[in-house]
């Protein structure tokens, strides 16, 4: 493991669909241990990016190194167990099976350990707890993670994917759709786990949010970076500026 | 040589019947994501159709389709009401089987009125033929081949230049979406759903024209239907017309050369190429995977 | 429950009432089979009767080309060729598994239309038409139903054991992962392809144990009944909805109320078209009325009552009004 050197590196993305360029040449890093922020207009091209890296996505053309080592073919699970993982735009949980199952699912687990009597083992079991009881849903184990509102089913996924002790922890507008007061208990798991080394790359549109919580902050603008910097060169900056309000 | 390019020439005529027949297939798909599993038998129903107006009342088949489609229609619009329509409840699983238990039951009244006996429509020009070139060409299969193309044709223009066609289109591409937009999905469901079995019902009179038949029949039909969609890639329509002129060309190649008995082997082969190296069918789109 | 079958022909049942068990469990047995598959991992398959007919095949062509005696040994045969089948499945799953969804199910009627086509022009091998005889086994005439039953409910309970060891493993928890939304659970480091086919597998196992022992029963067996396409494949999924998929006892329960009804219907209306009638109609009347099975639809309605599941529905109101009451939650800009 190499320790020095950013976690995630990508260099000269693509991605076209059809007609459309969605990434085009993107490139811009995640330091270990950062709240790297990812923002651009609607269209910009930021899930796609999410999508390439967590290998939902093949790319066309362009380099991912993660902890100092290039990924030829990314794809989702072996992205996972590697220490990367990644929420969806629209909150994606298991709707018919229960919270606590769909913690366990997340449970890193491979070879003839899939073939026990039990779901998961007591310590594991413990840990889900112990996530479902920082995101108060510790009441709602039991419920099927569909019935759960909207926001309750983000935090749930939230705490999914961190079942598998990840080092890095995509975010792909964790506030959408969201009201207040779950929003700062987000922020407040996101602080925390941060302070406990976890590094996060978090697309928002939610600028209060970004603001106070990322940095640096990564812009994208038709697919390829346009500024990047602290939150204050961010909001001082005239491209940025342009970019939003439309040219 | 002569006998290879005489196979090809049959296959093709061949090919553009269950063209036909698949077209029927594609729509329902596009508009209500189902497998419409009754599609062979509402074939099997043209065919009756078609065998009971020549026999009986001495209209000919070709003629008869004028009855078939419209009858065909007005039974697939009111089985998708009174039958799909009811099913909220995992209905694309559930349609699989509703259709299936249609199958079964028109097969049921099919026998119960004809019997189960090997039917054929025998005309007077059952047998002859143009000679081009030294080619033999069936007048009753180019005949079919050229309505179905003419039907297909027409199909096409509904879909693409009228209003229905435009609400069929906007319920394909997303259901959410168009109800939005005004379409009344229901009554565009029902109407797609008709079609497609009016389509059957025009295929149907043709294909008692070519090949004898029984209530039965229908299970084998559906069977080289569905194999088609997923050859062509379930949904399109030009892979539909494709995988019909494959299927069609490799049976007729095989029973010219080879032998009839193991004339769709070939094609069954050939369908398992296309799971392994194009699983989404020559035609077809991949899923998206993320999002 | 098991217990209690197990006893059912020592209550001096007449041969074809035995008969009609043997059959009911026979239908169990391939419904909480296709469960594996179809009711756990999501993908509903047409295929077990595919593997239903393989197994049969199998133990009428070890009969012509191994004598294995015709007493009790065959029995000890069945699961082996369970395995074996399963074996045969891997290569097939791994051509179906391209597909997803509808596609999916195509593919595995495909299946059968080639098995079955195989079975009519391999004559070599098995027969043709009119198919492969089977020797009869040597039981007397007044317990002869009653061994096959005991075989058959062998079947149905390992089937039935492997579904609920499923239902309370780590691999079941991948399965409904895999049914519930396939590309997430592989963002979730689940190695999708292990319940896939072990749940494949596990259903072509125990189809083909089924088959076999319906085999030995009928002592013959010919393509049209050893891959029924037509009644066979779509009774299996029958059952299983009737009775709740997804569910333990769901396959048995429909399994119960579907296969005497139709060898009522069978008996009454013989062969005819009337009997097809009959079984559309069955078949439509649980689709309308009963789409989500009896299990299920009792289940629900005790779970809705009980004190427990209120309990959750309570704190999902409160979460929720906690949540909005210390924020009139402005909606957050996009
Ligand atoms: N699977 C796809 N097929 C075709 N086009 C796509 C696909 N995914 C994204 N696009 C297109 O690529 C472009 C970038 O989309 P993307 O979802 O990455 O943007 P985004 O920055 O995440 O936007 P938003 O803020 O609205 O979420 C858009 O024009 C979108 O329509
Ligand atoms: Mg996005």
């Amino acid at each position: 493991m190499s320790v020095d050197g950013p976690l995630l590196e990508i260099d000269a993305l693509r991605k076209r669909f059809g007609g459309i360029v969605a990434v085009d040449g993107c490139s811009f890093s995640v330091e270990r241990g950062s709240i790297t922020g990812l923002i651009g207009p609607n269209g910009s091209g930021k899930t796609t990016v999410l999508n390439m890296l967590s290998g939902y996505l093949a790319s066309d053309s362009g380099s991912i190194r993660f902890d100092g080592k290039r990924v030829a073919r990314p794809d989702p699970t072996t992205m996972y167990r590697g220490g990367m993982s990644r929420t969806f735009q629209r909150a994606r949980v298991l709707p018919e099976i229960d919270v606590l199952d769909n913690l366990l699912v997340a449970a890193p687990k491979r070879g003839l350990a899939v073939w026990g009597m039990s779901k998961a083992n007591r310590a594991t079991v413990d840990y889900a707890m112990t996530l479902l009881d920082e995101f108060k849903l510790t009441r709602l184990a039991e419920a099927k993670a569909g019935e759960l509102s909207y926001g309750q089913q983000k935090l749930l996924e939230f705490a999914t994917v961190l079942m598998g002790k990840p080092r890095l922890v995509l975010l792909d507008e964790p506030t959408a759709g969201v009201n207040h007061v779950m929003v700062d208990l987000m922020t407040e798991r996101i602080r925390e786990f941060h302070a406990k080394g976890l590094t996060f790359l978090i697309v928002e549109h939610n600028m209060e949010f970004v603001m106070s919580l990322c940095d640096p902050i990564v812009v994208l603008d038709h697919g390829k970076q346009l500024f990047a910097g602290a939150p204050d060169d961010v909001q001082q900056n005239q491209l940025v500026l342009d970019a939003y309000l439309g040219d | 040589m002569h006998l290879f390019i005489q196979a090809i020439i049959l296959g093709v005529l061949t090919g553009g019947l269950y063209a036909l027949m698949t077209s029927g297939l594609t729509l329902t798909f596009g508009t209500m994501r189902i497998i419409n599993m009754a599609q062979g038998v509402f074939v099997v129903c043209g065919a009756y159709i078609g065998f009971t107006l020549f026999n009986y009342l001495h209209i000919d088949p070709f003629l008869s389709i004028l009855v078939s489609t419209p009858l065909l229609f007005a039974i697939g619009f009111t089985l998708q009401t009174f039958l799909l329509k009811p099913l909220r409840h995992d209905a694309h699983r559930l349609s699989l089987l509703m259709t299936w238990a249609m199958a079964i039951g028109l097969e049921g009244i099919l026998s119960f009125i004809f019997g189960t006996d090997f039917r054929g429509i025998l005309t007077t020009y059952q047998n002859s033929s143009w000679t081009i070139a030294g080619y033999e060409i069936p007048v009753v299969r180019a005949l079919a081949f050229l309505l179905s193309v003419a039907i297909l044709v027409g199909m096409y223009l509904l879909l693409t230049r009228t209003k229905f066609g435009r609400s069929v289109r906007a319920v394909s591409q997303r259901e959410s979406a168009a109800k939005l937009l005004g379409v009344n999905t229901d009554r565009t469901a029902a109407l797609a759903f008709g079609l497609g079995a009016a389509t059957a019902g025009a295929a149907g009179a043709m294909f008692g024209l070519v090949s004898s038949f029984d209530p039965a029949s229908h299970y084998d039909l559906i069977g080289r239907l569905l194999a088609i969609c997923v050859i062509g890639g379930l949904g399109s329509n030009a892979g539909a017309i494709a995988g019909a002129v494959i299927l069609a060309l490799s049976e007729s190649l095989v029973q010219a050369e080879l032998s009839p008995a193991w004339s769709s082997v070939p094609f069954y082969v050939l369908l398992i190429i296309v799971l392994i190296a194009r699983p989404q069918g020559l035609f077809g789109v991949r899923a998206r995977g993320a999002i | 429950m098991i217990a209690a079958l197990a006893l059912f022909p020592f209550s001096g049942a007449e041969s074809w009432i035995v008969n009609i068990g043997i059959f009911t469990l026979m239908y169990a047995a391939l419904g909480s089979a296709w469960n594996l598959i179809g009711g756990y991992t999501g993908y509903v398959s047409l295929g077990s009767v595919a593997f239903f007919g393989l197994g049969a095949y199998g133990l009428a062509l070890t009969f012509q080309h191994i004598g294995i005696g015709n007493g009790f040994l065959p029995f000890a045969l069945v699961p082996i060729i369970g395995i074996a089948v399963a074996i045969v499945s891997v290569p097939i799953g791994w051509i179906a598994f391209r597909t997803r969804g509808l596609p999916f199910i195509i593919v595995t009627i495909s299946l059968v239309i080639i098995l079955q086509y195989m079975a009519l022009n391999l004559t070599d091998i098995t027969g043709g038409a009119p198919g492969l005889q089977v020797p009869q086994a040597p039981f007397p005439p007044g317990a002869y139903e009653e061994y096959f039953y005991w075989a058959m409910l062998g079947v149905f309970a390992v089937t039935l054991l492997a579904c609920a060891y499923v239902r309370r493993s780590r691999l079941g928890l991948m399965m409904f992962a895999v049914r519930e939304d396939e590309d997430k659970a592989r963002g979730l480091g689940v190695a999708t392809s292990v319940p896939k086919y072990a749940a494949f597998a596990g259903c072509a196992a125990f189809s083909a144990m089924a088959g076999a022992v319906w085999a030995y029963y009928l002592s013959t067996v010919y393509p049209q009944f050893a891959f029924d396409g037509e009644f066979l494949a779509m009774g299996i999924i029958l059952v299983a909805y009737l009775g709740g998929i997804g569910t333990l006892w769901g396959p048995f329960v429909g399994a119960a109320i579907l296969t005497p009804a139709q060898q009522y219907f069978a008996y009454s209306l013989g062969g005819s078209q009337l009997y097809l009638i009959a079984y559309a109609a069955v078949f439509i009347v649980v689709m309308l009325f009963l789409p989500r099975g009896v299990v299920t639809t009792i289940a629900d309605r005790a779970l809705r009552r009980s004190r427990r599941r209120k309990q959750v529905v309570e704190e999902l109101a409160t979460a929720e009004s906690e949540a909005l009451r210390d924020a009139p939650a402005p909606a957050v800009a996009r």
